[in-house]
């Protein structure tokens, strides 16, 4: 049943209450107080979805209750006048209380349902406040699950890598406390990581670079740089477990995370690289003198005995020419014209074996040959051409000399071909570490980068190898409009078994 | 004139014949040798008037060689019959104390008139041997003025640095290069300059504008 139709049938049965009190009440004398009977309409009115309706019943009662009066019977004799209007009157009374009472009630439960009302949006916001933090903590639990899973992919990764590498890759804190020793440090030193992990770095350096490693580290510390390739130009050393040194290759970076700075420095064993490099070098300088060698004999061969022999030849036909008659002057001619040939032959046969090694380097020593060599090139090229060297005498091994002599001649037919120099200079010097050649020309100069990318190479190439074949240094400084200077520097005989090495850093 | 008493050294036995041919009848010959040791060896032994000698020779060259016999006999005659006609190979024999110096090609016509040159006490240069290499002789004092030009950079910095008063020692530290290096690049700037003294390479700075007084 529908609330409208409920309430149709409320004012309904309400109509026909009414109706039948009103014909008792005028109907009945008047000792009956069947008027009293509305409360009951008016009660019922209360059931009504309307708050007005016992008002508006209260209100027909109690017109009812007047007219009643007026309308009905004559009072049954012997009662006072006054009680029919007291009972109506008390009706009427009672009426409007129960409207009052009503209205209290419906007051109190509109209130009420204010309140419930009230409450319930008030758990409903705080619901949906509920549900809001409980998603935001929903996607941060998933978010962090993710990071935590990333991170323990990555840290996995990172395991992984560390322990597949060759390379050792050590971590330390500021203090140079070590805090990661991965396997390849661990095969790489001998040392396994619960040994050394929380023990200096400095228990990996041989002693003597511990120090300088230590500054190096420091000022590393300081820098702006965040990653640094150690020792590009000379060797880092690392000590293993059982004492022995190896030469290395390593890097240095830091990571600083608020507070905390921490290094990473990844080390590789050099040694078969030094080794390998080492026996090129060698090979290099026995090919080079294996080829020196040669050039020699075949310089020797050409000079000391097809040459001798030409020059004999020469002197036998000069003898022959004195003891022709003289009738035979044509044959005298003839005899004279063969010995010129013979001598021009002889003079060709000499250059050739000047060519393929300067004799004089041998017979009279680098001084002697270096000054033909330069007279010989400033006569040619019309370049002026300085000298001031040291007399070596005999002193000087012939692969040095060698060496020093081929690196002057390359280097003055560059001059000649590159340099357009209308100067050269040229230093030999020698003292207790050193034999230093400089030669220095006021030419174009060239850049430096680009010959070496070009593959033109000037010789360059083949100059440095034949200097580091006498265990020496090869430095070239050029650039275009400031001339070429080349600075060769090989420890004296007896000196080249040292090397130059040097710690972390 | 009695013969001369020659000792030849060559270490080609075709040379040594050849030459022998070509002496025989103006000249005694004591004796031969194939390498410098031997030669110096067999002129103590034998005392000859002249040695003719090859430059290249195994064991000791031809020019030690000369210079040892010089020294043990300054009263002995050194001809050397060579190859070699380069001005350094001239220089450094008449160096080492050599009277005369010829050509092995123009042995023929030259080396009888060559001994007789020397044994007189005079020197003999073959004339095939060029102007040029003459001119090399030629002591550059005397058509060369000694000039800053023909110093090298690094010498200017030093003979600057020391007419400005510093010590080879701070010479040597400033350059960055050795006491002993400093050192020899001052003694020949002198030699070079025809100086002897530092009062004279400084005199010399200043008067070239190296330096600007003290």
């Amino acid at each position: 049943m529908s609330p409208e139709e409920k309430e149709w049938r409320l004012i309904g049965v309400m109509l026909l209450l009414t109706v039948v009190l009103f014909v008792v009440d005028i109907t009945t004398s008047h000792g009956f107080a069947s008027h009293v009977l509305y409360t009951a309409v008016v009660l019922i009115a209360t059931a009504s979805r309307h708050a007005w309706m016992p008002s508006v019943v209260a209100w027909i009662g109690t017109v009812l209750t007047v007219i009643g009066m007026i309308m009905r019977s004559p009072a049954m004799p012997g009662l006072q006048p006054w009680m029919p209007f007291g009972n109506r009157a008390f009706t009427i009374t009672m009426l409007w209380i129960l409207v009052w009472f009503a209205w209290k009630r419906r007051e109190a439960e509109t209130a009420l349902q204010t309140a419930n009302d009230n409450l319930e949006a008030k758990v409903l916001e705080r619901t949906h406040d509920l549900t809001a933090v409980n998603q935001a903590l929903v996607s941060e639990i998933t978010e962090r699950m993710q990071t935590e899973r990333a991170y323990q992919r990555s840290e996995g990764r990172l395991a992984g890598v560390l322990d597949i590498a060759e390379d050792a890759i050590i971590v330390a804190d500021i203090n140079r406390t070590i805090t990661l020793f991965n396997q390849g440090a661990v095969r790489l030193f001998g040392y396994d990581a619960d040994e050394v992990l929380g023990q200096s770095l400095d228990l990996l350096l041989p002693e003597r670079f511990r120090g300088e490693a230590s500054r190096h580290i420091e000022t590393f510390a300081r820098g702006p740089e965040t990653a640094h390739r150690m020792a590009q130009r000379r060797e880092v050393f690392g000590l293993k477990r059982d004492g022995t040194e190896f030469p290395a290759e390593a890097s240095i970076s830091k990571l600083t995370v608020g507070e905390d700075t921490t290094f990473t420095i990844i080390l590789r064993d050099i040694t078969e690289r030094r080794q390998a490099e080492r026996q090129l070098r060698s090979l290099t300088a026995q090919l080079m003198t294996a080829q020196e060698e040669e050039r020699r004999r075949i310089s020797r061969e050409l000079h000391d005995d097809i040459n001798q022999r030409l020059a004999l030849l020469v002197v036998e036909m000069g003898r022959l020419e004195t003891n022709v008659p003289d009738p035979f002057d044509a044959a005298r001619q003839d005899f004279q014209s063969l010995a010129q040939r013979l001598a021009a032959i002889s003079d060709d046969v000499r250059r050739i074996a000047y060519q393929f090694h300067p004799s004089i380097l041998d017979d009279l020593g680098l001084s002697a040959a270096l000054e033909q060599l330069a007279n010989a090139f400033s006569e040619n090229t019309g370049i002026k051409t300085i000298v001031v060297q040291e007399d070596f005498g005999e002193s000087l091994p012939q692969d040095i000399s060698s060496c020093l002599y081929r690196i002057v001649q390359e280097s003055l037919a560059n001059v000649r071909k590159h340099a357009k120099a209308s100067r050269v200079e040229l230093e030999l010097t020698c003292d207790d570490q050193d034999i230093t050649l400089c030669i220095r020309d006021s030419g174009v100069g060239f850049d430096l980068e680009r010959v070496r990318i070009d593959h033109r190479g000037l010789g360059l190439v083949s100059m440095r190898e034949r200097v580091q074949s006498v265990h020496g240094r090869f430095e070239i400084q050029a650039e275009p409009g400031q001339g070429t200077r080349i600075l060769v520097q090989i420890p004296p005989p007896g000196a080249h078994d040292e090397q130059t090495t040097s710690p972390v850093g | 004139m009695n013969k001369p008493r020659v000792l030849l050294a060559d270490d080609h036995t075709l040379v040594l014949d050849g030459f022998q041919k070509l002496l025989e009848t103006h000249c005694e010959l004591v004796g031969t040798a194939e390498d410098g040791r031997a030669v110096v060896e067999a002129a103590e032994r034998l005392k000859p008037d002249l040695v003719l000698l090859d430059i290249a020779m195994p064991r000791l060259n031809g020019i030690e060689a000369a210079r040892k016999l010089k020294k043990q006999h300054p009263d002995m005659k050194v001809i050397f019959v060579t190859m070699h006609a380069d001005a350094p190979y001239i220089k450094a024999a008449f160096k080492a104390g050599a009277s005369g110096y010829l050509l092995k090609r123009s042995a023929g016509q030259e080396l009888i008139q060559a001994i007789q040159v020397v044994m007189k006490g005079e020197f003999y240069l073959t004339p095939l041997i060029t102007k040029g290499v003459i001119s090399g002789f030629l002591d550059p004092t005397q058509i060369h003025v000694p000039a800053v030009e023909d110093l090298t950079a690094r010498q200017r910095e030093i003979l600057q640095l020391v007419a400005e008063g510093y010590s080879a020692k701070e010479i040597a530290s400033q350059l960055k290069t050795s006491h002993r290096t400093v050192e020899f690049h001052k003694a020949k700037i002198m030699e070079q300059l025809h100086l002897h003294s530092t009062t004279d390479l400084v005199k010399f700075a200043m008067a070239h504008g190296l330096v600007t007084g003290l």
